[in-house]
């Protein structure tokens, strides 16, 4: 048994047309084009939230979350995990939405092969409504930084018990 | 080009801002609303009763000017990327756009390969929105507890088997569409003239086999409604109640026979009284479409513009108009297909007859057109030309002007561009299901407000129920299309005759 590895997702999140909103994409596409995962790691790339994530998400044991946050001026560029409190928040309540938190908690319910660890490292952006297809130049020059972090926790998770290693190229 | 938008965004929000605060003295945030928010400013009077309450949905603003300068052939995927909810919609209106302006017929086979996609995509967005959208409403109840209206509300109400089942036919139908469109978020499908790909004959079994469960899936979620909600009295009488009603024009695609169709077709138009007022080709629609804009709104409120702007009216001397679920059914004859049909008939028996105004039929209206998908794309899977190689004529014509229209789960959805010789974008205009029914979703929320805040007394209950009103419309809020961890709030700000903040509740 501890030769079969652990499934590994990165699902990297954003709109490619909103500017800056397509930070966790960029990052995702970076880390995908410079991790030697071995086939370890599926990358998938959304630009949507709701009921799709739990399809996408699902048969997977451990998933990586890339996203961006409006955080404001001061803090745009800087690239955090969200806490356990953060990730699950709390009930959208939305008329036309399905929250991440909702999706968790239903594939507990309904025993789904969902991941045991579900962690996500975001970015904060101060752009709000932009339509462009491309970074500023805030944002594009933490990219490296963004898909680094997200290598190191790759790298954890494949040196525990049953994973494969990857060799992290240079960043 | 980014500090044009700007400005122009600037300009406009300094203006409307300006205007909505000299005549209703409550701020909106601007910023607010592009970050997806819905907002809901309650005004009240000395005796505590509704004066008026106001419903703000955002705007993408900017985006006709951002596909200026990009070549025809990428809007179909551009413009999908506006909502992440429903872009199959998008794609589909903007690849007919592209048909009309390259005046091209796609192939009989690929019009049967873009309606069987279609059917796939309607028949899953109306499935999450009476499971998990719109369904707490009544599943779980629309006084429930807070914390219980969402779909873990549901599985507990219907049980886990019956939400394993909803989770898994999704999947199945999501699997046929990524099939066909390669992604199921943003397809890359629709081409000028056709489809990119067609069924393989190896496949088709597989198609079938999903078309068949996906119409008993269908047949039981009527059960379900049925048991759960027509069979309570109360629920009845709250769906029939006129806090929830209006007397407004009707607005959806019909086929030649006048039949609800999602695909294609002429856009038909009934009165308040269920009569057809008109019916047009889609190209013609802004012959019949205008739009009026508010000071207190960014929205732009659609009318029907041979009878002229005449207000948020409520009577026969209206010009407002609904699409969704609710108003093809009453803008149609029937259904083309058998046991829609029969649904259909108990449903205007039951509520009355032609046309029905009660809102909270959406509802109702939407599990019938679950129905009719699933009867369709059993048609359509067993249709001799399904798996035809013939997939697409090559445009040849000069571009000029495209005009698409489909039915987007939430309503009439119609996408017009223009380009130069060398199919290059020059202009677009898109009207979405939500603008379609701006106004009458204002007018519901509105009336519901009037009719369920009494007294200055206001709870979460009485909000959810206010809430219910354009819940039914299935109204699309979330243009930036995500939102980590997950949450696109609702704020509902109630203010007492001074105009002073008394109460705030984000949801």
């Amino acid at each position: 048994m501890n030769s079969i590895p652990k499934k590994i997702l990165v699902l990297g999140m954003g709109n490619d047309i909103m500017g800056d909103d397509a930070a966790g994409l960029v990052a995702a596409r970076r880390l995908e084009e410079k991790l030697n995962t071995g086939g370890g790691v599926d990358f998938c790339f959304m630009s949507s939230a709701g009921f799709i994530l739990m399809d996408v998400m699902e048969g997977y044991d451990k998933v990586l979350v890339l996203d961006s946050v409006l955080s404001g001026e001061k803090s745009a560029g800087d690239i955090r995990e969200l806490d356990k409190s953060e990730l699950m928040g709390k009930y959208s309540g939305s008329p036309h939405y399905t929250g991440l938190p909702e999706i968790i908690e239903l594939a507990k319910r309904l025993e789904l092969d969902f991941p045991d660890e579900l962690r996500a490292l975001v970015i904060g952006i101060n752009e709000k409504g932009i339509l462009r297809e491309s970074l500023s130049s805030i944002i594009e020059e933490k990219i490296p930084l963004f898909a680094e972090k997200a290598a190191q926790i790759i790298n954890s998770w494949q040196k525990e018990p049953k994973a494969l290693k990857a060799e992290l190229l240079t960043i | 080009m980014e500090n044009k938008i700007k400005e122009k965004f600037n300009d406009g929000m300094v203006k409307a801002n300006d205007s909505y605060m000299k005549s209703r003295r409550v701020t909106i945030d601007p910023i607010t609303r592009l970050e997806g928010h819905g907002k809901i400013d309650i005004l009240l009077d000395e005796k505590g009763e509704v004066e008026k309450a106001y419903y703000q949905i955002p705007e993408l603003r900017g985006f006709e000017i951002f596909c200026k300068g990009k070549p025809a052939e990428d809007m179909p995927q551009i413009t999908s990327r506006i909502c992440g909810v429903c872009p199959t919609a998008h794609h589909m209106a903007g690849t007919k756009a592209l048909d009309s302006l390259y005046k091209i017929e796609p192939t009989s086979a690929a019009k049967k390969l873009r309606e069987l996609i279609y059917s796939l995509f309607m028949l899953e967005d109306h499935a999450l929105h009476v499971y998990v959208l719109g369904g707490p409403d009544f599943i779980v109840g629309p006084d429930a507890p807070k914390a219980s209206r969402n779909i873990l509300g549901v599985i507990e109400k219907v049980g886990l088997d019956t939400g394993k089942k909803v989770i898994a036919m999704r999947k199945r139908i999501r699997s046929l569409i990524a099939y066909l469109g390669g992604k199921v978020i943003h397809p890359v499908f629709g081409l000028p003239g056709g489809v990119s790909k067609g069924i393989d004959p190896a496949d088709l079994q597989l198609f079938k086999d999903i078309a068949k469960e996906a119409l008993e899936f269908s047949r039981f979620t009527l059960k379900v409604f049925n048991d759960i909600v027509l069979k309570n009295d109360e629920y009845l009488k709250l769906i029939t109640s006129d806090t929830y009603t209006h007397h407004t024009y009707y607005m959806g695609l019909v086929d030649e026979n006048n039949k609800v169709n999602f695909y294609d077709g002429k856009i038909r138009v009934v009165d308040p009284n269920g009569k057809e007022y008109i019916k047009f080709n889609t190209d013609k629609y802004l012959d019949h479409i205008a739009e009026h804009v508010e000071p207190w709104s960014y929205v732009k409120f659609c009318y029907l513009k041979q009878l002229g702007w005449k207000g948020f009216t409520d009577d026969s001397s209206t010009s407002v108009y609904a699409v969704a679920p609710l108003a093809r059914l009453n803008a149609s004859n029937g259904m083309a297909t058998a046991e829609a049909q029969t649904a259909y008939d108990d449903y205007f028996k039951t509520l009355g007859g032609k046309p029905v105004h009660h809102t909270l039929a959406n509802h109702w209206a939407r599990v019938i057109e679950m129905i009719y998908a699933a009867e369709r794309l059993n048609e359509l899977v067993n249709d001799p030309e399904i798996t035809s190689k013939d997939i697409r004529t090559i445009p040849v014509e000069t571009p000029s002007v495209g005009i698409g229209v489909v039915e987007a789960p939430r309503g009439t959805l119609i996408h017009h561009y223009e380009t130069d010789e060398k199919g290059i974008i020059t202009k677009v205009n898109l009207i979405v299901a939500t603008q379609n029914n701006s106004a009458r979703i204002a007018m519901s929320v509105d009336k519901a407000a009037k009719g369920l805040i009494h007294g200055g007394k206001v709870n979460d209950g009485l909000l959810n129920m206010i809430e219910m009103a354009f819940r039914a419309y299935d109204p699309c809020n979330a243009c930036a299309t995500h939102s980590l961890p997950g949450t696109v709030p609702i704020e509902i700000s109630i203010y007492d005759k001074s105009r002073k903040l008394i109460d705030k509740i984000s949801r």
